[in-house]
């Protein structure tokens, strides 16, 4: 008889589990994509700090759906292919799938649950946090304006790919790509792509962590689109000098939203090197050859130069207002231009100090330091 | 490399425990029919039981037990997918099993596993809780192997902790419920046990759904 009555109310009990579940089961399936602006609990540098992080919420606020990391300024994608050996993956971004994400949620904050999504949701906002940098110079300088296609940049984790010479697959380190590809009709596109490349020998913070790093190649795509894929790079000396430029830029750019001077030392300890708040000097190793060198000068030696000065006339301006003067050269550089329409540092120094404006004298004594006897700079 | 052979020494182990519960029932076995003096004392013939008859009886008789069982739970990963491309991690699980008819097995179980992934100073860890109710059509058989096929649901409890630099920062912790079949095979290898092979596919309930697959083995205790 008990038996009889435990039966009927464990068949009752069990009958309402599984209607609940199936409850549940339509409610998880009507809940729909989240898009930004979201709060995400990422690793954030504390400001002024050096190589010191917390994990804070994180307002991301361009994402339209926080299950595939796709938004305004790209999507975040994974392939296990190699994306030499598949030249449609680039060509037609065929293969390129979002990567598995793990999100909890809590209060209205997202936060990663385990390292892949953690790393790919970094991605993402140092991506978007670099947008908004440029951004606050003025709509003219909004990069969704000046590259249309900007959601269409695709950010490859994990990205399995040769770009250099010895056919190695590239691990730690970063790239910014512009892909160009010609469609079956015959129109030319141009595909952007940013790589993080696998972590083999880091053992401090990882690449795609590390905003600096993220930072320094998202602003290779805004130098592009603003203004170095206008430049004509036949010159020897106008190249090795733009893509000069670019570089320092771009290090500016890793600092401004790292806050950290010396972001590249904590992913790969190279003593400062890049260090923007350490002097350095435009010396004849970086002068003597800018205009004959045609291949391997030595950009981001020289690029690093051009990132101390920023960094020093930042200082004694304002790093907001310095980069924001630095937009409005770019975003009219034609006007950098010699007479005989190339590009050397001289013309491009001078060019800033106008967009500086009133307050270049600060800036002047800055350039007339690290370019001592260059260009009778 | 000893955390990595911990699911394989403790498999061995209840192996072990196993075949040694196989060795001592043996010898407690009840006996088909009274010894010979007690049959005289009693003027009774020995009753003659049929093997298949006891098997039936077995079977149609309400039964609890009670369990545990070790195994690995993943989650595809299309990029750092380790065993069949799967991201995985270590489950556990105690449970108890009702044969509410010879056909029809609830099984409810708690369960614990956790994963952890990082590169260099970034190290993300995670812990789940899992409250778990199953439900199972037993096909008919004949022999002491039964193979079960069923519905499983999860509900989880995840805490994650994200360390960087070697300082850990908690997440909140969050509740996520997974859904989908499960399969079992029970292979008696005495009246009181039985070794348990069970794998589940389920599916976290949530927008994209996330699919998750078990293996897991164990021993069942019957109780009587």
């Amino acid at each position: 008889m008990l038996d009889s009555v435990f039966r009927k109310r464990l068949a009752i009990w069990s009958g309402r589990s599984f209607a609940l579940c199936f409850v549940l089961f339509l409610a998880g399936c009507a809940n729909g994509s989240v898009s930004g602006p979201v709060q995400i609990s990422l690793i954030q540098p504390i400001a002024g700090g050096h190589c010191q992080y917390q994990v804070v919420p994180t307002s991301v606020t361009t994402l339209s759906n926080i299950n595939t990391l796709k938004g305004a300024v790209g999507q975040v994608v994974t392939t296990n292919s190699v994306l030499d050996s598949v030249p449609e993956i680039l060509d037609s971004f065929k293969g390129l799938n979002p990567p598995d994400l793990d999100f909890g949620s809590s209060g209205g904050v997202y936060f990663p649950e385990d390292f892949q999504t953690l790393f790919n949701a970094s991605l993402y906002q140092a991506v978007e946090e670099t947008y908004l940098l440029t951004l606050a110079a003025g709509p003219q300088a909004d990069l969704t304006v000046l590259n249309p296609n900007l959601s269409q940049t695709r950010i490859i984790y994990n990205a399995q790919l040769s770009i250099d010479d010895t056919g190695e697959l590239t691990t730690d380190n970063a790239a910014y790509q512009a892909y160009p590809v010609t469609l079956p009709d015959g129109s030319a596109v141009v595909r952007d792509y940013l790589y993080a490349f696998p972590d083999h020998t880091v053992t401090l913070l990882p690449l795609g962590l590390n905003k600096g790093i993220l930072g320094h190649e998202s602003m290779h795509e805004w130098n592009r689109y603003a203004w170095m894929g206008k430049v004509d790079l036949t010159n020897t000396l106008t190249k090795n000098t733009i893509r000069s430029v670019d570089e320092g830029t771009a290090d500016l750019a890793g600092f401004m939203i790292s806050t950290d001077s010396n972001f590249f030392d904590c992913t790969f300890p190279i003593q400062g090197a890049r260090d923007l708040a350490k002097r350095k000097m435009f010396d004849t190793n970086l002068s003597s050859n800018i205009a004959t060198k045609k291949k391997g000068y030595p950009i981001h030696d020289a690029g690093a130069v051009w990132a101390y000065a920023q960094w020093k006339i930042g200082s004694a301006i304002g790093q907001r207002e310095n980069l924001n003067a630095l937009e409005r050269m770019f975003l009219n550089f034609s006007s950098c231009a010699r007479n005989d329409g190339e590009y050397d540092f001289n013309s491009i120094i001078q060019c800033h100090l106008r967009a500086i404006g009133s307050r270049s004298g600060a800036a002047s004594s800055v350039y007339s330091d690290v370019f001592a006897g260059t260009f009778g700079g | 490399m000893l955390r990595r052979r911990q699911p394989v020494i403790v498999l061995g182990v209840l192996l072990l425990l196993c075949s040694t519960s196989i060795a001592r029932t043996r010898k407690a076995y009840v006996p088909l029919m009274a010894p010979p003096a007690k049959r005289l004392a009693a003027n009774t013939e020995p009753r003659k039981v049929v093997y298949e008859e006891y098997r039936e009886e077995r079977h149609t008789r309400s039964q609890f037990s009670l369990g545990g069982e070790l195994g690995l739970l993943g989650r595809p990963d299309s990029t750092n997918g380790k065993i069949l491309g799967l991201t995985t991690g270590l489950l556990g699980r105690v449970f108890a099993e009702y044969a509410a008819s010879s056909r029809f097995i609830l099984r409810g179980s708690l369960g614990y596993f956790a994963n952890s992934s990082g590169e260099a100073q970034v190290l993300v860890s995670q812990s789940n809780l899992e409250l778990g109710l199953a439900g199972y059509y037993r096909f008919p058989s004949r022999h002491s192997t039964k193979f079960d096929l069923g519905l499983a649901q999860r509900l989880i409890r995840t805490t994650s902790t994200i360390t960087v630099f070697g300082t850990p920062t908690d997440n909140p912790s969050s509740l996520a419920y997974r859904l989908g079949p499960a399969a079992s095979a029970e292979f008696g290898m005495t009246q009181t046990f039985s070794l348990l092979l069970n794998s589940e596919v389920t599916f976290q309930i949530a927008s994209p759904m996330r699919t998750f697959v078990g293996l897991t083995a164990g021993l069942l205790f019957h109780l009587h």
